[in-house]
């Protein structure tokens, strides 16, 4: 299987990676020489649905009051590139169409 | 330097001052690990004052005084956690993960952050932000990866113990090259929480120790049912060196023909080989089994790898903590542009390999199939441990430390690396590795996987084949 | 050519729990900003989520409510995006396999019964809220919100005008708020809707491209939206043309869809089970022990309300609009035993207050017992009707009772035929012409000196004591 450069600044743009030309190109080769050793799985047969599970057989859960919330050292905006009167400040969106106030789902 | 648990007898004895073995861990430090022939094993250490005015109790808890280091991927308070990338330098987290929290509990010094691989992704400490590591045995060669730091931290004798993390053989394959003991526990055993995330269903918190009781004495503290950890598993932690002395009689040891082939480095196959005839020599029945779906295994371990790593890395995006890229116009170029600085060129290799492999048109493709091949590698250790074998031995690595950048250039070769050591992630198995040789002056370590739970079985042949390789 | 609307509608709501679906945080709205957040909701490296028990009830709840099927296995997955909001770069939710799937919802209208299918209910953290005009220069980001459980309820494309969306939403909110698994308030946001609409020729099997529209307040904005977006389909079709499947967003301010196609049209979000979290299992008394403590639901309580008081259709409706004014009413008739003035009384004058003070009647301060002991008052004579309505006004401004209102305001209606007999000389003596008038023939007139004697007595004569002496006194 083998991945254009076309494909990989696709993906880039999924992953928010921006790639320089000769990146792109090296990584294209890369990739496809990965995804070629990949490719042994092609040959697989396995019937389908069967989930492979590892750890908890099911998700544990928490009862109100059960956990409290991690107690921090230091609040963790302090860490924050940008923050003001409470709140995380980012450069606004391109297109502010992009998601509302209302849950961010795109 | 002697053992973790007599360091911590000495010190709730009061026959050494409980701050002294940490002390001399920092002296150790600062001689060892800077300058251009430094080892670079630490990124974050306590400073000269700092290991002066240590107050260390010595009230009974069993690390008491020990001088341990923490791979930089482990949330720690007091430290910077930067995972060895530049998206996180300096980064301070506001809690700390519970293997952490267990080991201070218990009394242990945290002596530093050791440095790894970016993200853990690696098998040499070359795709560290921070430098690479020297491997004390030769400091022209690589100590492994991606926990290389702690590797190097305990091989050359600065602390007693570290922590480091194992996806595909990043404690094993380091302890095996640098010279030292490395232990990956069963998944679900040991805490992830504070453990930055690569591959959540693969990552476990793993051990380094000088010998096989150290590394034990430290998988003792930290086991055990986090309830902050869903995939932790509320079972009993039993004495894992209860069977310490029992020895190889009567051990029935598979050999995995596929572990054995022409990959395999004459060196590291004729030590891995003595080892065997020493284990027999001690009683241990040596049987030759197969586990035919290993062909599939680094495949489907790295799609499945890098998809999960894809989407824990999303969270880097300059928003919140790290770095941030501020200069382009809107907020889409602070995330490309806070990223694309942010991460190396491994890091960025396997993102990219991993969100293609969950594309809509992929998906089924590759991380579908990747999933059920795990199932069939899992399958093939139930059968062998279910036809009565106790414990698998194969080499931990098919060649012994390569040169310092004689692999950089080359993924997929360093992706060959891991060949042996990714079976036991994909499965979930405990498995460790133990220094069984040298070869060319460097070390070989020979690898023991045991069933789910069974790290009481896999420390007894740890433990023998440890006597036998001293006695040897 | 005639058209058929086809409209499908997914909504979001906010489960009622203490805790945040994966972490321990609290839920509370409004609170200060960033205040409730943790490592696992603020996405911290290194963080992990724990499934929250009260908020797997109140979906299971939920979506036994709708007459679902609740699966015994589910499984979370990822769902991956960049958004300031979402803290993780991916939102925990579920896919391929929900909670629960295919149940139905029944709306009546006064024209028709219409079943609407529910194709799935499932559960899912919220992200947090992006506050675009705060700051000048940027976007200003609070995640209390992020992490807060969700149910997300998708129907099948079975509404077929604007209005019965409403109306769908009108139920589903009632019904979700009988069960006390959610707040269900749109301004709050513990409501959302996005709905599906797209057009068919009439008759046709086969369904048009459908278009989402977005950021929806209220329901009336779902309505409004439709029909906008419906002459908007139609206008493209009968011109001939094609309707392009997008993303709609609604301004409310003049009444517009605006698209929100942007460079990156299609959103490739990658699903794969959360490899931190096992599959959520359930066990069959788990969901048999939620379904038999399931409140009695509207459609069941207004039945058994017509059956059992004998009210009508109309009055009914009223009472069951919401749970808790439904158990007002219930818990009044007990202790007056009457459901009819029961009924009139919380439909006219207790409503009347709870919307002058925009409260519910359950938070008006006024339990059932005390509007018990006014219409008392008021059935024995101490005040009239009218005063009565007065005293309950009172009643909610002060939290007192009504006897006490009535003493020391000095209420209570006066039927001493002395004291009236006094107004009733002051009213005729100051009023000759209207007497005058009255006594030549204009005898509708009586009103008018009702009126004026009950001024004099600030209300408090008894109407019709009063009525009674008025013309005995100017008939003679």
């Amino acid at each position: 299987m083998s991945i254009t450069r076309e494909e990989i600044l696709q993906i880039a743009t999924l992953a928010r990676l921006r790639l320089t030309d000769s990146e792109s190109e090296d990584l294209s080769q890369d990739l496809s020489q990965i995804l070629e050793y990949v490719d042994t799985l092609a040959s697989l047969q396995v019937p389908e649905g069967e989930r492979f599970e590892l750890g908890p057989p099911e998700a544990p859960e928490r009862k109100a009051g059960q956990m409290a919330p991690d107690a921090m050292a230091h609040p963790p905006t302090d860490s924050a590139p940008d923050f003001r009167d409470g709140f995380f400040v980012v450069p606004s969106p391109p297109s502010l169409g992009g998601a509302d106030d209302s849950g961010g789902s795109p | 330097m002697t053992g973790i648990a007599s360091i911590a007898e000495d010190v709730r004895e009061g026959r050494v001052d409980a701050a002294e073995p940490a002390r001399a861990a920092v002296a150790r430090l600062r001689e060892q690990n800077g300058g251009p022939q430094g080892l670079n094993a630490f990124l974050a250490a306590l400073s000269e004052s700092e290991a002066l005015a240590l107050k260390v109790s010595s009230d009974g808890g069993r690390l008491s005084g020990v001088p341990v280091a923490i791979k930089d991927n482990l949330a720690t308070v007091g430290f910077p956690t930067t995972c060895g990338s530049r998206i996180l330098e300096g980064y301070r987290p506001p809690y700390e993960a519970t293997v952490v929290k267990r080991l201070r509990e218990e009394g242990a010094v945290i002596v530093g952050k050791t440095n790894l691989d970016e993200f853990a992704m690696g098998s040499s400490t070359e795709n560290s932000a921070y430098g690479p590591v020297r491997n004390p045995c030769d400091p022209t060669r690589v100590p492994g990866g991606s926990s290389g730091g702690s590797a190097a931290a305990v091989a050359a004798g600065i602390v007693s113990g570290a922590l480091g993390s194992d996806t595909g053989g990043s404690v094993r394959q380091p302890a095996s090259f640098c010279g030292v003991v490395g232990v990956k526990p069963t998944y679900g055993r040991v805490s992830r929480y504070g453990l930055v995330a690569f591959a959540s269903s693969l990552d476990q918190v793993g051990m380094f120790g000088a010998t096989v009781a150290d590394a034990a004495e430290l998988l003792q503290v930290v086991a055990g049912h986090d309830p902050r950890d869903s995939t932790s598993v509320d079972l009993p932690v039993p004495d894992f060196s209860e069977e310490r002395d029992t020895g190889a009689e009567g051990l029935v040891v598979g050999v995995p023909t596929e572990y054995f082939g022409d990959a395999l480095e004459p060196g590291v196959k004729a030590s891995c080989q003595a080892a065997l005839d020493m284990l027999a020599a001690g009683g241990a029945q040596i049987r030759e089994v197969s586990l035919p779906n290993t062909r599939y295994a680094l495949s489907a371990y790295y799609v499945i790898a890098t998809a999960e790593a894809s989407s824990n890395l999303a969270r880097f995006d300059g928003v919140r903590y790290g770095a941030r890229d501020s200069s382009g116009k809107d907020l889409g170029e602070m995330y490309e542009r806070t990223r694309t600085a942010g991460f190396g060129r491994e890091v960025k290799r396997r993102i990219l390999l991993g969100t293609f492999a969950l594309t809509a048109g992929y998906h089924d493709q590759y991380y579908g199939r990747a999933q059920r091949a795990r199932g069939l590698v899992s399958a093939d250790f139930e059968a062998v441990f279910g036809g009565g074998v106790d414990v698998l031995f194969t080499p931990t690595s098919p060649t012994v430390a390569f040169p310092l950048g004689e692999r950089v250039q080359d993924p997929l070769q360093m992706y060959l690396a891991d060949v042996f050591t990714v079976t036991a992630n994909l499965a979930g198995l405990p498995a460790i590795s133990v220094p069984v040789g040298v070869s060319d002056g460097l070390p070989v370590g020979g690898q023991l996987i045991a069933p789910k739970w069974g790290e009481k079985t896999l420390f007894r042949a740890a433990f023998a084949l440890e006597g036998a390789v001293e006695a040897a | 050519m005639s058209w058929e609307t086809v409209i499908g509608l997914e909504v979001h709501v906010q489960l009622r729990t203490a805790e945040k679906l994966f972490c321990s945080d609290g839920t509370v709205f409004g609170a200060a900003p960033n205040s409730q957040v943790c490592p696992v909701c603020l996405g911290l490296p290194g963080a992990l989520p724990v499934l929250n028990r009260e908020a797997v009830d109140l979906a299971i709840t939920a979506a036994l409510g709708l007459d679902c099927q609740v699966h015994e296995v589910s499984v979370f997955a990822r769902k991956s995006y960049f958004y300031p909001d979402l803290p993780k770069g991916y939102q925990i939710t579920q896919f391929s396999e929900p909670l629960a799937t295919e149940g139905v919802l029944e709306v009546r209208s006064a024209a028709e019964t219409r079943r609407i299918r529910i194709r799935r209910v499932h559960m899912e953290e919220d992200a947090g809220k992006s506050i675009h005009d705060r700051v000048p220069d940027g976007t200003a980001v609070d995640l209390n919100r992020a992490g807060v459980p969700l149910i997300e309820i998708v129907t099948e494309p079975d509404l077929r005008t604007p209005a019965q969306a409403r109306a769908f939403l009108q139920e589903l909110k009632r019904t979700l708020e009988y069960m006390g698994v959610s707040d269900c308030n749109m301004e709050e946001g513990s409501l959302r809707v996005d709905a599906n609409v797209s057009l068919r020729p009439e008759g046709a099997e086969a369904y048009g491209v459908k278009t989402e529209v977005k950021n929806l307040n209220s329901f009336s904005a779902v309505e409004r939206s439709v029909v906008v977006e419906v002459r908007r389909q139609t206008a493209i079709l009968e011109a001939g043309e094609e309707v392009v499947q997008e993303t709609l967003l609604w301004d409310e301010r003049d009444g517009t869809l605006r698209s929100m196609r942007s460079k990156e049209e299609s959103h490739d979000y990658r699903y794969f089970p959360d490899p931190d979290l096992p599959p959520l299992r359930l066990q069959p008394e788990r969901i048999r022990g939620l379904e038999a403590e399931l409140p009695e639901l509207p459609a069941r309580r207004r039945t058994r309300l017509m059956e059992e008081h004998r009210l009508d259709g109309r009055d009914v409706e009223v009472l069951i609009a919401s749970r808790s004014l439904a158990d007002y009413f219930e818990a009044l008739v007990a202790i007056v035993g009457e459901a009819k003035p029961a009924a009139n009384w919380i439909k006219g004058p207790l409503l009347k207050e709870a919307n002058r003070v925009q409260r519910s009647v359950e938070d008006l301060g006024i339990p059932p017992r005390a509007l018990a002991d006014l219409m008392g008052l008021v059935d024995d004579g101490t005040v009239s009707g009218t005063m009565g309505r007065t005293v309950l006004g009172q009643m909610a401004d002060s939290g007192k009772t009504a006897r006490q209102i009535i003493e020391t305001e000095g209420l209570s209606q006066v039927q001493d035929s002395d004291e009236l007999n006094a107004w009733v000389e002051a009213v005729i003596e100051e009023n000759s012409e209207e007497v005058e008038r009255y006594r030549s023939g204009e005898t509708r007139l009586i009103g008018y000196f009702v009126g004026q004697t009950m001024q004099k007595s600030r209300g408090r004569a008894d109407p019709k004591a009063l009525s009674a002496l008025l013309r005995n006194r100017l008939d003679n």
